[in-house]
């Protein structure tokens, strides 16, 4: 009897320790060259990637590749990532992830999980539609901020996030009804309406009752309007806080806005400096009419300013070979006293003139013993 | 009349006890080498940022030591002598409760007491440099006396409630950490899951923490928040001094008579014991089969609760893990878990093998079992080996389960760095493999030595855990410290990295597993007749007979 029940013991011991196990050492998410997707993704947080806003276009992360290539298997992971509150413990981890010295414990990090998961969604495109019910879903969480992502994963996914449209009106009534600090949450629900296009018009009476700009422009792209009258109110900039409200939702139109371009340009030499920065970042990110832009922005590159100068320097990386003609200046910034401008100065020549790059790489110092005279 | 008489009588012999002035002078000494560790480590900052972080040190380490003070001191104050029946006759005496407690309380705080006024001029040291106001000095220095207090209050209420020496001890233990780490950590989660209600209950949680009132302490004196919360939390354990010392005196004169067992409470214990011991039957063939193997074999096993314990233990803190697991998902299986449950179950494991590996031994000596058994035929090492085979009975099966987990770890964390170029984890689960079982063979060596050694329960503990568990870490620091020190001066040496880390903590646990337990298993060979026989003729330590004063005889 004893043995047996002896036997018993060993038996569910052996039991606990496979399930444990199976717990830690089982594949919980998609792999890409082996590796866990989440673990590219940490790796990019970790080297900024999510931290710094621009970049240049054509520049893609190693972990922009693993989830291209994942396609719609990722969608748990940025379902997951989406709908993580961030709580003070998610911070002390967060905070913990980013010290080099506890990097052994390979902490996951929290402060970009946000960031991960739409840009994750921005990349599937519409192959992350199977995820729209359960980003619909994330519009009812009870943390304002996850409601947020969720909106601009939905907005990632543009008009295939069509099926999302029901939630979003429901969210739109729920914050008019509450007491009017939930703002930036009936801008984004807006923007999203904007971004899925005629296939929510039965969001219009919804935006009808709105004020703001991003509902503004949602109902000109869901009843398929132009643009032009729109774009007017970035002619005048004397009310500083407008022109940018409206310069957001401008840039949301990427190469669309092709039409404010002419509008945007005299904005270069405000005296506000956000305003500048914003006009400098709206040009790279429609990136058309290189003939009025290019003009405008090579000048910036010569500016006393660090900051004006390195915005110019992403600007022009997003036209490409458009703006060769200025590669003279980005070689010269190859030495500028910026470490942080000389490392995109060599990313944004390698876009515009790739020749010019290979021109400017420093010759390989030949070694000692390489020499004749060691030979 | 004479106010509070134990208490009078106590300090007089305190007074005349010359180990009193050598702890004040060992505690002296101890704070300023911390304080040359914490100048190696800060030499080059400014004067006021030194004093800053050197009173930082000095405030964290006092507020542990000061917690601690009721574990060492009063946990088994009271329960002790109602083991003995020496209880009852105090109350024979026109003596109160209050008296008893009060009495007990100085005669058994004494040192630490005098302990920890020795290091307060130190504690001002920091004010000369700057960085630290004087009324943040104060709030420290009423926050030690208050946690003393409060450590000796929790230790001196558990005693009065239990009897058994094992309960007082980690029913104090219990206590202490509910306040100083449970309740931070109830706070912690309610933070987590319930933002809403932060704010109120949360907070509250906190005050009763001595770890987070020394935080408030010490934060900036125009800091008006800190300073409101500051002396709420030291109201608040105040008022848990006088709420515990009020229940012991209470309970004090009720709980030391003998009372007639009622059926309910004979069936409870029918219950219990069949529980541990098994029915007739099994108690019989156990009995039969384990007195021919080895009657102290049979002695230390027969209770089959204990084994039982030692798995529910570790059940719970899987349970606790699981659950985390279920509740973040997979960002829970990251070393950042991984480590703090090795250490979590290892150090759990060790100190519970380090106090059951003398507890017999030091049971029976009390109870002078001892002598009985060393007038039979049975030889020293029959004993020795009938007590190992106690503990394996016991432990084996826990510590196989705990490595098979670690190995479990170490196929993970092999799966993880096969894309990180870090082999720091995989190196680092066999270090812990390893170190368990040096670690378990030299603890069972040094409790079965402690167990003929120590005085009380308290000591064989801290006997053991003091040279096994803590020496080791404290070395580790120090050199760490010293060689960082070395280096900085240095900048033609090689920093150091991840391996002179890993090599030297796992390097000093194995030397000094080999020093304290072949050192122990040695004695307890050669001379265990002598030491079982040390309470009629106590032999002075070496640290004593170096200290002793000579006698004019001599």
């Amino acid at each position: 009897m004893e043995t047996w029940g002896r036997a018993l013991g060993v038996a569910i011991l052996l039991a606990l320790l496979i399930g444990f196990a199976w717990i830690v050492l089982r594949p919980h998410e998609p792999t890409f060259q082996g590796r866990p997707l989440s673990s590219w993704m940490e790796e990019a947080a970790a080297s900024g990637a999510y931290r710094s806003t621009p970049r240049p276009t054509g520049y893609t992360l190693p972990a922009d590749a693993a989830l291209r290539s994942l396609g719609a298997s990722a969608i748990p992971l940025l379902l997951h990532l989406a709908g993580t509150s961030q709580t003070p413990f998610r911070g002390l981890v967060g905070n913990m992830a980013e010290s080099p010295a506890l990097d052994y414990l390979h902490l996951p990090p929290q402060n970009y999980k946000q960031y991960m998961a739409v840009r994750g969604f921005e990349l599937l495109g519409p192959e992350a539609r199977p995820a729209v019910p359960q980003l619909a879903r994330l519009l009812a969480h009870h943390d304002h901020e996850v409601q947020v992502i969720a909106l601009r994963c939905l907005a990632a996914l543009g008009p295939d996030a069509r099926d999302a449209v029901p939630a979003i009106i429901q969210l739109m009534g729920n914050v008019r009804a509450g007491n009017g600090s939930l703002w930036r949450l009936s801008m984004e629900a807006a923007q999203v309406l904007g971004e899925i296009g005629p296939a929510a018009s039965a969001a219009i009476p919804s935006l009808m009752v709105e004020t703001n700009e991003a509902a503004l422009l949602a109902l000109i792209r869901i009843r398929g309007g132009s643009f032009d009258p729109f774009f007017e109110r970035l002619r005048d900039s004397s009310n500083g806080e407008q022109w940018m409200r409206t310069a957001n939702q401008v840039f949301r139109l990427g190469a669309a806005a092709e039409a404010a371009v002419p509008l945007i340009i005299p904005a270069l030499d405000h005296t506000n400096q956000s305003i500048r920065f914003q006009a400098i970042a709206l040009l790279g990110h429609i990136h058309r009419r290189p003939d009025l832009c290019l003009p405008a922005l090579t000048p910036l590159l010569q500016s006393p300013d660090d900051q004006d100068r390195e915005q110019a320097l992403l600007a022009l990386g997003n036209f490409g070979p458009d703006a060769r003609s200025a590669s003279s200046e980005v070689v010269r910034l190859l030495r500028d006293r910026s470490q942080s401008i000389r490392s995109n100065a060599t990313n944004v020549l390698n876009l515009i003139d790739p020749e010019a790059a290979l021109r400017a790489r420093p010759k390989p110092k030949s070694k000692p013993h390489d020499s004749p005279a060691h030979r | 009349m004479t106010l509070l008489p134990i208490v009078e009588w106590e300090l007089r012999v305190a007074a005349r006890r010359r180990g009193t002035f050598w702890i004040r002078t060992a505690f002296a000494l101890g704070t300023i080498a911390i304080g040359f560790f914490v100048w190696l480590d800060n030499r080059f900052s400014p004067p006021n940022v030194f004093g800053q972080e050197l009173f930082g040190a000095f405030a964290d380490l006092s507020v542990f030591y000061c917690l601690t003070c009721g574990l060492r001191s009063t946990a088994d104050c009271l329960s002790e002598e109602k083991r003995e029946g020496t209880l009852g006759l105090l109350f024979l005496t026109d003596l109160r409760g209050r008296d008893i407690i009060l009495g007990k309380l100085a005669a058994t705080s004494f040192a630490g007491i005098y302990a920890l006024l020795a290091t307060f001029p130190i504690l001002a040291i920091p004010l000369v440099m700057g960085g630290v106001a004087v009324e943040t000095f104060w709030r420290i220095l009423l926050l030690l006396v208050n946690t003393t207090v409060l450590s000796l209050a929790v230790g001196i209420f558990v005693s009065a409630v239990s009897r058994s020496s094992r309960k007082a001890i980690v029913g104090t233990l219990g206590l202490l950490l509910l306040l100083g780490a449970g309740l931070p950590i109830v706070a912690g989660l309610l933070y987590d899951l319930m933002p809403s209600h932060k704010s109120a209950l949360g907070d509250s949680l906190l005050l009763t923490c001595p770890f987070f009132c020394a935080n408030r302490a010490l934060q900036d004196g125009s800091n008006r928040t800190a300073s409101h919360d500051f002396w709420w939390s030291f109201g608040v354990m105040h008022g848990l001094v006088w709420l515990f010392l009020g229940l012991a005196c209470f309970i004090v004169p009720r709980s030391w008579q003998d009372r007639p067992r009622t059926t309910r409470s004979q069936r409870w214990r029918e219950f219990w014991q069949s529980l541990a011991y098994g029915t007739e039957t099994r108690r019989k063939s156990i009995r039969t089969r384990m007195l021919d193997r080895n009657p102290v074999f049979w002695l230390g096993a027969r209770t089959r609760l204990k084994a039982a314990l030692v798995w529910g233990t570790l059940a719970s803190v899987m349970a606790l893990w699981v659950l985390g697991y279920l509740l973040a998902g997979q960002e829970w299986l990251c070393e950042g878990t991984y480590l703090p449950l090795a250490i979590l179950l290892n150090s759990a494991l060790k100190l519970w093998f380090a106090f059951e590996a003398g507890r017999n031994l030091a049971d029976d000596r009390n109870s002078g079992a001892l002598e009985l058994v060393l007038s039979t035929p049975l030889s020293v090492g029959a004993m020795l080996r009938g007590q190992w085979m106690a503990l394996r009975g016991q432990f084996l099966g826990p510590i196989l389960a705990v490595i098979g987990l670690h190995l479990i770890l170490l196929a993970a964390s092999l799966q993880r760095e096969s894309f990180h170029a870090q082999p720091i984890n995989p190196v680092l689960w066999v270090s812990f493999i390893l170190l368990l079982a040096a670690d378990v063979i030299a603890l069972g060596w040094v409790g079965l030595w402690g167990g003929l050694n120590a005085r009380k329960p308290s000591q064989l503990i801290g006997m053991t855990f003091i040279r096994i568990l803590a020496a080791p870490w404290i070395l580790f620091l120090l050199i760490s410290i010293l060689a960082s020190a070395f280096i900085d001066d240095n900048p033609s040496e090689p920093v150091l990295n991840w391996k002179f880390h890993v090599g030297l903590w796992f390097g000093l646990g194995l030397l000094l597993d080999l020093a304290f337990g072949l050192q122990a298993a040695l004695h307890l060979h050669t001379s265990f007749r002598a030491l079982a026989l040390q309470r009629y003729s106590p032999v002075p330590s070496p640290l004593a007979r170096w200290f002793r004063r000579p006698k004019l005889s001599d």
